[in-house]
């Protein structure tokens, strides 16, 4: 009787970009902040302690939601997070192979003037550290490591484990990297 | 009259029964705290073994490979490995929360969340199921018996009466009560415009629940090898504004007057099957049972203090003549007592 209401309801939802990445399981940004309730039972059981609640430093509607800076503790893909959510804001994902290829946060992208491994230095740190070895990265000839974004999943491990300072390699979130490219798009 | 059952006199109104109430929302507030800290010590500590193993795995990369997690989380014949074992048995606070495995979720949250999603989830359905029964059945039960906000701002009523006693000037400012449903309705349909929930950002006991969840991470986090900032909140003066407002200008301004969540359950609870009645035949008029109410109501004047009775049973306690008694039965829908 009263979602046929809510639905005449016009809507102006304003995502903007964002700097950090939501815990796996989120959806696109606009649809993972219209459930969230900030309850932050998602922060009280990872066990790695990558996820942690926005204050209000960003505003009103990040208030209490999860964020992820892979460069101080990258998600171990445990899906803990995603089987306690109160509301679904994280879709329920099992801490399987298919379970993890299912996540989408996010884009690794890899700047080759800073990669040791581009630099004739072989490292392949990255490769070591990615959780889907041989799909989301390749490595060739001295450990350069080959980021493909079809499959990347953005779970930041290899940002965490870059041994350059700062990281050669850094997750964009999805829907930053959507909304970067549409403007080139619209500018080109 | 539809009386069904009224409770044995004496023991609705004893003192024992606001012990009982104060001492509940007193766990309830140190359970919101012992959890948020027991949660993060857990946290704390598997990260501990989790940075322990990956060294052991690859000394030379420490803390810096995957590999070394897939052998953590799936090892041994549970194929979840730890996942399953350190989720806290309880967790979360008054917002949502998980008692072993049980979900529950503030009406009010699922409102809000249906409103800006505009749909509503199977998980979120099965947290709504417990309270909003518990409400149909027993009313705004929740603000005086459960809220740990609610019990900071009787904290604040016992301030000011005794600053009233110690000659300090108070003053008495009344609002119109509907402000309450009309920020309901406000928020909920802002809500669906802006496509966020807003309402549980000035919520008391949402944003009690936040602070303790930031601090008790931070503290952890603080102990940790690499610690992460947590955000930084400023909601905890927002309790600290409505308990100084509270204390030296309006007597339970915020639930009285403003708290969204309580116009939600008092809406759900309008047709509620225990209340608090009046016999009118035996009631002196000593007004005692208006002065103690803390939401500001009336049970003297009629049978029944309205939609927004909240439970406390201070008014039993008080009623001299012992004319007030709680009552369980199907409500009077012939007579509006909306005061």
């Amino acid at each position: 009787m009263v979602l046929p209401l809510i639905e005449k309801l016009p809507l102006v939802a304003q995502v903007k970009l964002r700097r950090f990445l939501r815990p796996p399981g989120a959806q696109k940004e606009a649809l993972f902040l219209q459930n969230c309730i900030a309850c932050g039972q998602c922060a009280n059981v990872c066990p790695n302690q990558c996820i942690d609640l926005y204050g209000i430093e960003a505003g009103l509607e990040n208030l209490g939601t999860p964020r992820i800076t892979a460069r101080a503790q990258a998600c171990i893909l445990c899906m803990a997070c995603t089987q306690v959510c109160p509301t679904d804001a994280l879709e329920k994902l099992e801490p399987t192979k298919e379970g993890k290829r299912a996540v989408q946060m996010g884009i690794a992208v890899l700047s080759e003037d800073l990669c040791y491994s581009f630099a004739g230095r072989t490292c392949g740190v990255c490769y070591r550290a990615c959780p889907l070895p041989g799909e989301a990265m390749t490595i060739g000839l001295f450990e350069q490591p080959h980021v493909h974004a079809e499959h990347c999943i953005g779970c930041g491990l290899c940002e965490q484990a870059c041994i350059k300072m700062p990281q050669a390699i850094r997750i964009i979130p999805r829907l930053e990297l959507e909304e970067t490219e549409a403007t080139k798009a619209e500018s080109s | 009259m539809s009386k069904i059952f009224t409770t044995p006199s004496g023991f609705a109104g004893s003192t024992l029964v606001q012990v009982l109430r104060h001492s509940l929302r007193l766990v309830i507030l140190l359970g919101i705290i012992g959890t948020g800290l027991v949660a993060h010590y857990r946290v704390f500590v598997t990260k501990e073994k989790i940075n322990v193993i990956r060294a052991e795995v690859n000394p030379t990369l420490a803390r810096r490979t995957a590999l070394a997690m897939d052998d953590f989380f799936h090892s041994g014949d549970d194929q979840r490995g730890i996942e399953q074992k350190h989720l806290s048995d309880i967790r979360g606070n008054t917002w949502s929360a998980d008692i072993y495995g049980f979900s529950v979720t503030d009406p009010l949250a699922g409102a809000e969340s249906v409103a800006s999603s505009r749909h509503i989830t199977r998980s979120l359905l099965i947290g709504l199921i417990l309270p909003v029964i518990a409400t149909l059945l027993l009313g705004r039960f929740f603000c005086s018996w459960i809220c740990p906000a609610g019990f900071l701002f009787d904290i604040a009523d016992h301030l000011r009466s005794l600053l009233q006693k110690l000659g300090m000037p108070t003053r008495q400012l009344h609002l119109w009560r509907g402000n309450k449903y009309v920020l309901l309705i406000v928020g909920l349909i802002l809500s669906a415009i802006i496509g966020i929930p807003i309402l549980g950002a000035f919520y008391p006991p949402a944003v009690l629940g936040r602070e303790i969840s930031h601090l008790s991470a931070s503290f952890f986090s603080v102990l940790s090898d690499y610690p992460v900032v947590t955000g930084i909140s400023f909601s905890g003066f927002f309790i600290i504004g409505i308990i100084l407002v509270e204390t030296f200008i309006s007597p339970r301004l915020w639930c009285r007057y403003v708290c969204p969540g309580g116009g939600l359950y008092s809406l759900l609870g309008a047709t509620r099957l225990v209340r608090v009645r009046n016999d009118l035949k035996q009631c002196t008029s000593c007004t005692e049972c208006v002065q103690v109410c803390p939401m500001g109501l009336n049970p003297m004047k009629t049978e029944s203090p309205g939609i927004e009775c909240d439970q406390c049973m201070l008014c039993l306690n008080s009623c001299p003549p012992g004319s007030l008694t709680l009552d369980f039965g199907l409500p009077k829908l012939s007579k509006k007592n909306d005061d």
